[in-house]
């Protein structure tokens, strides 16, 4: 892989500090290229805190506009002031294969993901959309916030992922004050994302980089997904089964009282291990996990195999789950939109015709958007 | 005595209308209405300042030249994003009392004093609902008897930086806003008779950019607000369907879009003329299946909303009064009949001495304006009745 395929972009303040995070967590290992992180933000405050470092790149769009004082939580300002510096801005991003896009829905400068994403699109570069919903403790501007920028985001990337902040505290909820919870969060979040990118950049006996994950987002039922991950380590004698049973437990993939990975579509089981790897292990594994995820999960198996975990077995569990299972905002309505937006990016892309209401604040009620023609909402299939 | 000119605007998101009238016998004549195309606005909501102002200037212009010259004007507001909220002021007394009018006037006075909390958001209008006596609902508390008075009211509030860009691009256009009205408001005051509004109405002004609804009851307006849905959305719509750019989208829907699919164009296919390509057809049913679903949703959504709102669209005796330009849409009449299961019909201002002939040929499309002009001459005809403090003060030191 080369060090340009892939790109990881933080739109906003909360997002920037989990990107800090990525480019420190991606910058030990120095046989690989570090992750190229772009840190978007219209708060010059927030960014005077991220430290410069090599292949992180810091953007504060919307000068203009804004005097570098952010948007104060309106959304629109946030994607206002990214289009006024959008040429620039994608003449930072370049021509990766594939940009991994964090924000943390509830402030004003998410509001710039949906131009961010429609510009990917246009590029035809893929991307998949990490977006965080506020704590219930937010209050309920953030969340209200939230519920109208998801089902943007939803449209318009090739796959969203919604993490629930409270869910990365899982276990955790009655030791963290407030302040260590976002940290906490933010730290899970970061992990989560590096343990998709080692799946992606480092090779291993089955492959699964950049390019399989491009398609992997592009298959339909993978834009309907709620993110939830859990990784661990064994070492010894039934490693294999350990690591198995150790997943399954995982309070990470218990949402709300749901069973995330019974409810998975789409699984990616990442394998990291030496040259020690037996293949009657793989078996183990694979057997063991899908004992515990749902008829209708597909698995996707990728291996990294390095010396720097000879003797050592570690997995990574990431799932997605269907939307309406546990994603409180926006319902059956968001699940709707998301399944049609999953298949038709592409057919979309092909659109000539310019969506009369971009550039103008959504009429989201209920988490449904009202600008998306009703007939495609429905589905109703029109007699040419 | 000179007559007094008043001066009505109304910026709509299609379409920027000026009116002017005067008072005769009690009773409104409208003597010049302008209409202009309106640049710079999306969903009720001004995107270009700059643009509405010459926008308005134009309009002024037009009106100039027909010899009125407007400067004091009434405006009408409508927009995404408008909240209504119910404000309550109490009076208690320590025994049983009979209630008057100065009473009602401080509990109201009370119920008016109640602010919002969130400075983002502007009051707009506020309609004054039911009092309480002792708990109980009343029309009037005066003459009754009881040891607590409530009085309610139902506040209107909109994004005060929309409301903001209203006004400075009215005065950077030389003229001065007397009032500002939500449009649904302006609408009902001149569509609804005295009769109607007693037995209970819902006027719909389905607008270009927005959708505007105001129910009344019993006199009271019990529900006000804006789906930020409009006839926009039936040309977006068309155009992603048949991915044809908004104006000939535009031409679609007037030439042939329904809120009902109509049997007997079903068949027939409808010809996108083009200069540089060669001629392409649509099938006159694909276009009425998009814009029926469109009117059809919209109209659901609002029944929804008002049923959320505690109103049941059986009690409003009066039926369903729709304006605005989607109001021209084939069928729509039998459409809101058959979703909102009360008899609706087309809203016509009402109360006037005489319309200008350009307005006669579709009277719904100048509701907002015409009521606006009306809502002005009741303020005025109030302010002589009751006058204000400051008015007051002025003839008190005039002596």
């Amino acid at each position: 892989m080369k060090a340009d395929d892939l790109l990881f972009i933080s739109v906003g303040g909360a997002a920037a500090s989990v990107a800090q995070n990525i480019a420190q967590r991606t910058r030990r290992d120095a046989s690989q290229p570090p992750m190229r992180v772009l840190i978007l933000d219209t708060d010059d405050a927030v960014l005077q805190h991220v430290t410069h470092a090599d292949g992180v790149s810091v953007t504060i769009f919307g000068t203009q506009r804004l005097s570098g004082r952010g948007t104060g939580g309106d959304h629109i300002l946030g994607m206002s002031a990214f289009r006024d510096d959008a040429a620039g801005i994608m003449q930072q991003i370049g021509s990766p294969r594939l940009v991994i896009v964090l924000t943390c829905c509830g402030g004003g400068t998410s509001g710039a993901c949906e131009p961010l994403l429609r510009l990917l699109r246009d590029r035809g570069i893929a991307n998949i959309v990490f977006a965080t919903e506020p704590f219930a403790f937010e209050g309920e501007a953030r969340k209200r916030s939230a519920s109208v920028i998801l089902p943007t985001l939803c449209e318009t990337a090739n796959a969203v992922t919604t993490v629930p902040l409270a869910s990365l505290l899982a276990g955790k909820e009655d030791e963290l004050t407030a302040a260590q919870a976002f940290d906490y969060a933010a730290d899970r979040l970061a992990a989560g994302i590096c343990l998709l990118w080692t799946q992606l950049v480092y090779p291993g006996y089955i492959q699964f980089d950049v390019e399989h994950f491009r398609l992997f987002l592009e298959r339909e039922s993978v834009s309907t997904v709620a993110f939830t991950f859990a990784d661990t380590i064994a070492t010894g004698d039934q490693r294999a089964e350990r690591v198995v049973a150790s997943l399954l437990q995982s309070p990470r993939f218990q949402m709300r009282g749901v069973n995330c990975l019974m409810n998975a579509h789409q699984v990616i089981v990442g394998v990291l291990a030496g040259d020690d790897l037996r293949l009657c292990e793989l078996d183990t594994l694979m057997t063991g996990l899908k004992a515990g995820l749902g008829k209708q999960a597909e698995v996707t198996l990728g291996t990294v195999n390095h010396e720097a975990f000879n003797g050592k077995l570690e997995v990574v569990l990431l799932a997605f789950t269907p939307s309406g299972v546990d994603l409180p905002i926006a319902g059956d309505a968001l699940q709707s939109v998301r399944k049609r937006s999953g298949k038709s990016s592409r057919a979309k892309a092909l659109s000539a015709v310019k969506d009369r209401f971009d550039d103008v604040e959504r009429t989201i009620i209920d988490g449904v958007n009202y600008d998306t023609p009703t007939y495609l909402r429905r589905n109703i299939r029109l007699k040419r | 005595m000179a007559t007094r000119i008043l001066g009505a605007l109304d910026i709509g998101t299609q379409t920027t209308t000026l009116a002017a009238g005067e008072v005769v016998d009690g009773q409104l004549k409208v003597l010049r209405v302008v209409s202009v195309p309106t640049y710079g606005v999306k969903k009720g909501v001004i995107r270009n300042i700059g643009e509405v102002t010459q926008t308005i200037r134009k309009a002024a212009l037009e009106m100039a030249k027909q010899g009125l010259d407007l400067y004091d004007v009434t405006t009408s507001f409508s927009a995404q994003g408008i909240t209504t909220a119910c404000r309550k002021g109490s009076k208690s007394f320590v025994s049983l009392a009979v209630m008057t009018e100065e009473d009602a006037e401080e509990a109201q006075e009370m119920a008016f004093s109640v602010e919002s909390a969130d400075s983002s958001n502007v009051s707009l209008q506020r309609f004054q609902q039911r009092f309480r006596v002792n708990d109980q609902s009343v029309e009037s508390p005066v003459g009754m008897k009881g040891n607590s008075l409530e009085a309610s009211v139902l506040e209107m509030l909109a994004p005060r930086t929309a409301v903001e860009a209203l006004h400075t691009a009215i005065t950077q256009a030389g003229m001065h806003t007397t009032e500002t009205v939500f449009s649904g408001c302006a609408d009902a005051t001149t569509v609804l008779d005295a009769q109607t509004r007693s037995d209970g109405a819902l006027v719909i002004n389905f607008g270009a950019g927005t959708c505007d609804y105001l129910a009344i009851a019993n006199r009271i307006v019990v529900a006000a607000g804006t789906l930020g849905i409009g006839g926009h959305h039936l040309t977006n719509d068309l155009a992603q369907a048949f991915q044809v750019n908004q104006d000939v989208a535009e031409r679609m829907k007037i030439d042939c879009g329904a809120a009902q699919i109509q049997p007997d164009l079903a068949n027939e296919r409808y010809s996108l003329r083009s200069t540089f390509s060669a001629e392409r057809t649509v099938s006159m049913h694909a276009i009425q299946t998009v814009t029926t679903e469109r009117v059809n949703e919209t109209l659901h959504l609002l029944r929804d909303i008002l049923c959320k709102q505690g109103v049941y669209l059986s009690d409003l005796h009066g039926g369903v009064w729709l304006t605005g330009g989607t109001a021209a849409l084939p069928n729509i009449v039998d459409q809101v009949s058959a979703v909102l299961e009360c008899p609706c019909r087309i809203g016509v201002p009402l109360n006037l001495v005489s319309l200008p002939e350009e307005a006669q040929k579709a009277p719904y499309r100048y509701a907002t304006v015409v009521g606006l002009l009306q809502y002005r001459m009741r303020t005025l005809a109030s302010e002589i009745d009751k006058p204000s403090f400051f008015t007051r003060m002025r003839t008190f030191f005039r002596g």
